[in-house]
């Protein structure tokens, strides 16, 4: 299967490079001409002309050379640019811009004494005026000059720092990200204000451009994970990043897997907390969900409020998950194996009264079962798309659908309606939507199993898919650790949620440098001191 | 290339698919239950009668009000295994023995022996081991199937659950499963003994549904006491108390109820704990059994004078349960001694396991050495507590 992927993928990949090759532009930057009318003759044919291009041309000293303020209408706050660029440059030129200031001197006067605004820097090319100009920052031309001056005054609408939608919770912060980069990384800063939080940013997209920020603590990531979180955005070549998604099927480590790899959140919480641990953040700009690897299987069972909560419901909680998690996977390819296969491993009460309820029902159990669970995944799938104002009819629908009508119409058993429920409750709890995923994908693979070998056959599954999970591995680090390869110490914090004062250590399977969090010592006398 | 090789794929999963022929997989409007079996013998053959549920009719809905919710039928043949498959010309469905809770023998099949029966429940995988065997005293298997019950909708049911709650509170039931026939079988000494059902009432009031309908119901059945087998042939029944003393015996009391006299009454007591220990040994060459019996109870009814709180008087009381269990060890060792002479005990794998050599020879003529076996015995009583009063609060005209 994956074979034939592959050998069609590199066919693909072959004739691209053939074209690549053909069209390949020398990448020598053009320098700017001299004159600044050529410059913007220049830059309006390469932009098209285009509406949002907003180009003020005024006369600049006693000289009365030409200059321009160029920005891109919509990304630049038009007050900065108004009062310290224009003003200065306009009304209070005189003073300072005298006659007898040499050409050489104009560009550092200008910076020194005029321009008020916090971040400026000189640009002597098209491909990087263009990338600041495009990226919301303002040029300033001046004619018989080959270099600009480019002032920061990005400034759009934003929606600003928000409740996040995707991932509640009870205690904890109602930051969630926003889709500006900055925003986001400034979410992070605030939250860990060490010298040696690192934020290493890269464009991404040859076409969008897309800014993304690599987040991590020096001395508690991993270099060799770091290195790799590198090299593999650097050799991303594609046209646009609009998503995070993007992103996380580059750089995870496996493609054919319904196990996600790499972690998203929308909660800074959650990826300082993973920064902690030695995990890595990844923030693309124009996207709200964060990436953090290397991600783990036991990460999507584990919610920031695990920690903010007293250990011992924690603990129970997880448990939960997990369970929630098997029935979700298994519950319906169960009850298929045990109803159709090994009906002596019911009670026999449980047996007679299943066997009541399926009495005038025209299906064998596998055709029940997928009709209801095909029914329900269409009703999720149509619920998370349709406009609001459709939505009470549809749930009143899916109501009749699952429910008491169908077994009233003698189409389905109401055992049956409960499987499907149980099953469709148990896929929601994960903390992390995306772990939902591959259980919704597998448990048709094992109803499949089921109908065909009964229990043996969910075993099999079971089989393969502790394989499967077994052989994966995110950025290095074994997937299922620290179960696959077990580590006592981390067990801690993998099913179980210790109380703060014995998490002493930071997660091996991530955290492998410094790994000390918390100074058990320095905490013992502490409380000590308490009681006494 | 590229192309045979998806095609190849797409071959298999599809053949893998469709080939398969789901072997063995029924759905469960398929089957028809059954929960009680019953052996009879018919000339040369045997007549076998299955009681299987109708699940509609026990649905929570409610739909069979006034119905029975199950149906009995049944076949001759020359071999059960025939007759249970000739038993698909009544039913419109396939029978299910996995779920098989009563295997009832007729007396007359029991009599001429079980082995000739049993083998095909050993034999079936659907059949589960712990399917308790009956004798239906004096009838044949199939009646005991027909009479409606009061307690549950499901005579063979309203068997099984009482059968394993007798079992724990009161002594003179023993729940035997088919898996202790094959244990039991393959031990030395030859014993073995089976639950006994006994049908009380005329059998054509138990098969009307005014059975039911009666707050007295004419016609019921009832567990007691044991049957012996010797050699897997019905020899006779145990009455109660000689069942009692076998469970003591086999340590088979999890919890009973007995009494001891006093003065002008009776006191009754509740056993709640009782081990016992059988050991087989040779003295001077001769084969000799010893039953140790250590048994905890507790004063339940005092219906005379006396004082409680006197320890000589209760050291008096275990002293005379004591006497009480041993009387009725006694029987039970009388009647399987001398009168049945069936060593259903197992004391024959009691002396084996204690001297095999010795057995070997023994072996022989165990027949005729087992009525004239010494045992010994030995029981304890220890009183722990007198419930919630220590005196009785009446004390009588006595003073």
């Amino acid at each position: 299967m994956r074979s034939i992927f592959k050998k069609i993928n590199e066919k693909i990949i072959n004739n691209h490079s053939e074209n690549a090759s053909q069209n390949n532009v020398s990448n020598n930057p053009q320098p700017l001409h001299f004159s600044i009318n050529q410059n913007i003759i220049e830059m309006r044919n390469t932009l098209g002309n285009s509406s949002d291009l907003s180009i003020r041309e005024f006369l600049l000293g006693k000289n009365n050379l030409k200059a321009a303020v160029i920005y891109i209408d919509g990304l630049v706050n038009k007050d900065f640019i108004q009062n310290y660029i224009l003003k200065p440059l306009i009304i209070e030129k005189d003073e300072i811009l005298q006659d007898d200031i040499y050409e050489q001197d104009l560009f550092v006067l200008l910076l020194n004494r005029v321009l008020t605004i916090g971040e400026t820097r000189e640009v002597s090319d098209f491909e990087k005026l263009y990338e600041s100009l495009l990226s919301g920052e303002t040029i300033l031309l001046i004619d018989q000059q080959v270099k600009g001056i480019v002032a920061s005054t990005k400034g759009w609408r934003d929606r600003g720092v928000e409740e996040p939608t995707t991932s509640n919770v009870v205690r904890g912060s109602k930051e969630g990200f926003s889709e500006t980069l900055r925003t986001n990384t400034a979410l992070i800063r605030r939250r860990i204000k060490d010298t040696h939080l690192r934020i290493d940013t890269k464009q991404i997209g040859k076409v969008t451009k897309t800014d993304v920020a690599i987040l991590y603590v020096e001395g508690i990531a991993d270099e060799k994970v770091i290195k790799e979180v590198h090299i593999r955005l650097d050799s991303i070549n594609i046209d646009g990043i609009l998503e995070s998604g993007y992103l996380e099927e580059f750089i995870q480590d496996k493609t054919y897997t319904p196990f996600p790899t790499v972690y998203y959140s929308e909660r800074p919480d959650e990826i300082v907390g993973g920064i902690l641990e030695g995990r890595i953040a990844i923030i693309i700009d124009g996207t709200p969900f964060v990436l953090l690897v290397p991600a783990l299987f036991i990460h999507f069972f584990q919610s920031a409020e695990d920690y903010y909560q007293r250990f011992d419901i924690s603990t129970l909680v997880r448990i939960l998950r997990f369970l929630a998690f098997f029935m979700a996977l298994l519950i319906p390819s169960i009850y298929i194996a045990l109803t159709s296969y090994h009906q002596e491993m019911i009670p026999t009460t449980l047996l007679i009264s299943l066997g009541g309820q399926r009495e005038g029902v025209p299906f064998p159990a596998i055709v029940e079962v997928l009709l209801m669970e095909i029914n329900f995944e269409i009703l999720r799938e149509a619920g998370l798309r349709m406009p609001k104002a459709v939505g009470s009819a549809i749930s009143i629908v899916g109501a009749l659908v699952i429910g008491e009508a169908a077994v009233q119409a003698g189409l389905v058993s109401a055992a049956m309606v409960i499987v499907v429920s149980i099953t469709a409750i148990s896929s929601f709890i994960f903390p992390s939507y995306n772990m939902s995923f591959p259980v919704r994908i597998l448990r048709f693979i094992f109803i499949g199993l089921a109908s065909i070998l009964g229990l043996f056959g969910i075993c099999l599954g079971l089989f393969l898919l502790t394989f499967h999970l077994c052989s994966l591995r995110s950025f290095g680090v074994p997937y299922m650790s620290p179960l696959g390869p077990f580590d006592l110490e981390d067990q801690k914090d993998t099913v179980f949620r210790f109380p703060h004062q014995y998490l002493f250590k930071r997660p091996h399977s991530t955290g492998k440098k410094n790994v000390t969090r918390l100074a058990p010592e320095k905490d013992k006398g502490l409380r000590e001191e308490e009681t006494r | 290339m590229k192309l045979s090789k998806i095609l190849k794929l797409v071959l298999i999963i599809s053949i893998t698919i469709t080939t398969t022929g789901c072997w063995g997989a029924r759905e469960l409007n398929d089957l028809s239950i059954a929960t009680g079996m019953a052996i009879d013998k018919k000339q040369d053959g045997y007549e076998l009668t299955v009681q299987v549920v109708l699940p509609s009719k026990t649905d929570s809905k409610g739909g069979g009000e006034g119905r029975t919710p199950v149906v009995t039928f049944h076949t001759t043949a020359k071999t059960l295994w025939e007759a249970g498959r000739k038993l698909i010309q009544d039913s419109s469905r396939q029978i299910y023995a996995g779920h098989l809770r009563i295997l009832v023998l007729g007396e007359e099949v029991a009599k001429e022996g079980i082995e000739k029966v049993i083998d095909l429940f050993f034999r079936f995988q659907e059949m589960r081991s712990d399917i308790l065997v009956l004798v239906a005293k004096e009838k044949r298997g199939s009646d005991i199937l027909k009479v409606l019950t009061a307690m549950e909708k499901n005579p063979t049911m309203h068997l099984y659950n009482s059968i394993q709650r007798a079992e724990k509170l009161w002594a003179p039931t023993e729940a035997v499963e088919l898996s202790d026939l094959i244990s039991n079988s393959s031990m030395s000494g030859g014993g073995q003994v089976l639950t006994v059902v006994e049908l009380k009432g005329p059998l054509s009031k138990g098969i009307a549904s005014s059975n039911l309908k009666k707050i007295v119901p004419p016609t019921k059945l009832r567990i007691d006491g044991l049957a012996a087998l010797k050699n897997g042939r019905l020899v006779g029944y145990l009455n109660e108390n000689e069942s009692q003393g076998f469970s003591f015996i086999t340590d088979n009391v999890t919890r009973t109820i007995g009494h001891v006299k006093c003065k002008n009454g009776r006191i009754a007591m509740e056993i709640f704990k009782s081990r016992s220990d059988v050991k087989g040994d040779y003295i001077e060459g001769k084969p000799r059994i010893n039953i140790k019996v250590e048994t905890e109870a507790s004063i339940g009814e005092v219906d005379c004078d006396i004082n409680l709180t006197d320890p000589n008087n209760i050291a008096e009381l275990e002293n005379k349960a004591e006497e009480e269990i041993k009387s009725r060890m006694r029987a039970a060792l009388h009647k399987a001694q001398t009168v049945l002479t069936t060593d259903i005990f197992g004391f024959g794998e009691k002396i084996r396991r204690s001297n095999p050599k010795e057995w070997r020879k023994l072996k022989r003529n165990w027949e005729k050495q087992y009525p004239s076996l010494t045992v010994d015995m030995e029981v304890k009583v220890k009183i722990k507590d007198t419930r919630v009063i220590t005196n009785p609060v009446f004390k009588g005209n006595q003073k």
